[in-house]
């Protein structure tokens, strides 16, 4: 009887400490959530890209939706690139961990981009619109080439 | 004592160069990426509707052209290497023992590379125009070959350049100016290559062409 609340504690304190652990993320969950920010990303690039090239028609009204939307992920990537996902398995080169100032420009470049991208969408001017898509995803392949591994 | 004789045919002479013209485009559009890929997607194609005329004409081009002319085993290969160092100019006509294995290793490169092309994607906004037809995994690992075999074609197409200018150096021998005349300085005597229709090269070309055209479409 006497060890039972013991053993509850014990119980409840790891519960605790797991439940924090969580909270405050472990590393493979940074990588996870920012490998989805990258794939919710190409996910509403990707037809974006087949409008301006021609793959698919072009309809200013859902270029207008998807470039807010890349608009609204752009900014949420970093914080999945925390200092101890260093060690995780991802496709993160090592120069990563250690250009975190060149990396950071980089996304906060292509914050700006995408917002400005969503704004002249919103406008409608196409002219501007594939102009400010070819900066945008010029930015999303300079950090590409520089920073993630090739498997 | 040499006489001017005429090696490289016009349809050989016209696939070099315009093969030179595209893997630089190919290359330039490839690190631009982007809305350049259009242009990629297009020298990617190119590129193997001549690599494909290439072999056809391998087999039933012009002299030097052929395959049987210029593949040999390693004992001619070695004889080729030894040759290669002395100052003395090449005996043969067209590409050496050599010389041959290095258009082998260039063609070779070159399907690879265009043929991976075709199935791989950029992780942002651009995939081949077969991507589609295979899992997403395979377009990964062919995407990784495409960017290795890249560096690859970079060291033959630099180690294909030395050579030339090695040639020019050590040798005297003038084989750009080869390649784009069609005549080389060769012992008197040497005779004349001889060559096919054009319009067999023409025909050729025409069905690398329609092939690709018809596979990207699938």
């Amino acid at each position: 009887m006497q060890h039972c609340p013991t053993m509850l504690v014990i119980a409840v304190v790891l519960n605790l400490l797991s439940a924090t652990a969580t909270a405050a993320g472990k590393p493979e969950h940074a990588v996870t959530y920012r490998q989805g920010i990258m794939s919710a990303m190409a996910w509403n690039v990707g037809p974006l890209g087949k409008m301006i090239k021609g793959d698919v028609t072009f309809d200013a009204e859902r270029f207008a939706f998807l470039a807010a939307r890349a608009a609204l992920l752009a900014p949420m990537a970093l914080e999945g690139f925390t200092p101890d996902t260093a060690e995780v398995k991802s496709e993160a080169k090592p120069e990563l961990w250690t250009h975190m100032d060149d990396f950071k420009k980089r996304l906060k470049d292509l914050e700006t981009a995408s917002a400005e991208l969503a704004k002249v969408a919103k406008v409608g001017d196409e002219a501007k619109m594939r102009v400010q898509f070819g900066d945008t995803v010029k930015i999303c392949k300079g950090c590409h080439d520089e920073y993630q591994k090739k498997h | 004592m040499s006489a001017r004789v005429k090696v490289w045919d016009l349809p050989t002479r016209l696939f070099h160069w315009t093969l030179t013209l595209l893997v630089g485009v190919s290359w330039w559009s490839g690190a631009v990426g982007g809305v350049a890929f259009n242009v990629h997607r297009w020298s990617g194609c190119a590129v193997l509707s001549l690599v494909l005329f290439r072999l056809a004409w391998g087999i039933a081009g012009g002299e030097h052209a052929r395959f049987k002319s210029f593949l040999h085993g390693p004992r001619r290969v070695l004889a080729a290497a030894k040759e290669l160092l002395s100052p003395s100019a090449l005996t043969t006509a067209g590409h050496n023992p050599l010389g041959g294995w290095m258009v082998m290793a260039l063609l070779v490169a070159l399907a690879v590379q265009a043929t991976t092309g075709l199935f791989a994607n950029d992780d942002i906004m651009n995939e081949g125009p077969l991507a589609a037809h295979v899992s997403a995994a395979l377009s990964e690992r062919l995407s990784t070959v495409h960017e290795i075999n890249f560096w690859i074609l970079m060291a033959l197409i630099a180690l294909h350049v030395l050579a030339i200018v090695y040639h020019r150096l050590r040798k005297g021998e003038r084989l750009v100016v080869a390649m784009l005349s069609g005549y080389r300085a060769l012992p008197p005597g040497t005779g004349a290559a001889y060559e096919v229709s054009l319009w067999r090269a023409v025909m050729l070309l025409a069905l690398s062409a329609g092939i690709v055209a018809l596979v990207v479409n699938l």
